[in-house]
């Protein structure tokens, strides 16, 4: 879910779609588009067509996501936390015991 | 005059089976181009009829559109392209519909009796007897827990 909020927060004012979602993260569709709905429904991520004309351009406009205002705020808090509890140990306090430098 | 024949009927038969060589790849070609669709069909079917229109009409179906017909869309590529999406989404129909909260119709819920079968069926399995038996404790647990109420066990 990290990888998906990530994209995201790179540009929160821009729409993402399913296919783009799953290169930006390397996630297959079967992983993606669960975390997805499970985003929409906790009313994170809002849903959007994307601007075409579907006669031009020969196909129908796809479904698109954006992130919400107090979502991006909410998902840059827990990316923190996440990567605080992932930032490896401060150096000095590795030094092995009975060391005086 | 008989070796020219067989040339004539060689030439004619090497152009015939080039020609169904050419049907035949056509075909496949055809056929194979509506794999990853028929994939994705097959998981709408277990969506409820309100969400083949908002996940399905609405979603899906445009992104594989757009994935078939893309820039980077060569013949083999978006047959793999295609058929990965649509196979990763029928594996995980079940759990997509799980979170989704949109304007469709909600499931019929599960008929609350299959705790009644259930428990005929170790009551059943325990005595080991005959399908009668088991028709009748089916019937038995029904009766009793319609008359407990689905609250009580």
């Amino acid at each position: 879910m990290a990888r998906v909020l990530k994209v995201f927060l790179e540009d929160p004012g821009q729409p993402r779609y399913g296919f783009e979602l799953m290169k930006l993260t390397g996630m297959a569709s079967g992983s993606l588009y669960p975390m997805l709905a499970k985003l929409e429904g906790a009313g994170w991520l809002t849903r959007g067509k994307e601007d075409i004309d579907p006669r031009a351009a020969g196909r129908p406009a796809r479904t698109n996501y954006m992130i919400t205002g107090a979502a991006a705020s909410a998902a840059r808090v827990q990316l923190a936390a996440l990567s605080e509890q992932y930032r490896p140990p401060v150096p000095g306090r590795l030094r092995p015991q009975g060391s005086t430098a | 005059v008989i070796g020219f024949l067989w040339a004539v009927v060689a030439f004619l038969g090497g152009l015939g089976m080039t020609a169904l060589g050419d049907m035949v790849s056509e075909e496949v070609r055809d056929r194979l181009d509506h794999l990853p669709h028929a994939i994705l069909h097959l998981a709408a079917r277990r969506l409820n009829p309100g969400q083949r229109v908002t996940v399905y009409a609405d979603e899906w179906l445009p992104e594989l559109t757009y994935i078939l017909k893309g820039d980077e869309a060569r013949p083999v590529t978006r047959l793999v392209k295609g058929t990965l999406y649509a196979l990763g989404i029928l594996v995980s129909t079940r759990r997509i519909t799980s979170h989704l909260h949109r304007e469709a119709p909600a499931p019929a819920p599960l008929p609350q009796d299959h705790h009644y079968v259930s428990a005929a069926w170790n009551r059943w399995f325990i005595a080991n007897r005959s399908d009668d038996v088991f028709a009748r404790s089916i019937r038995q647990s029904l009766q009793d827990g319609r008359s407990k109420g689905p609250g009580e066990s």
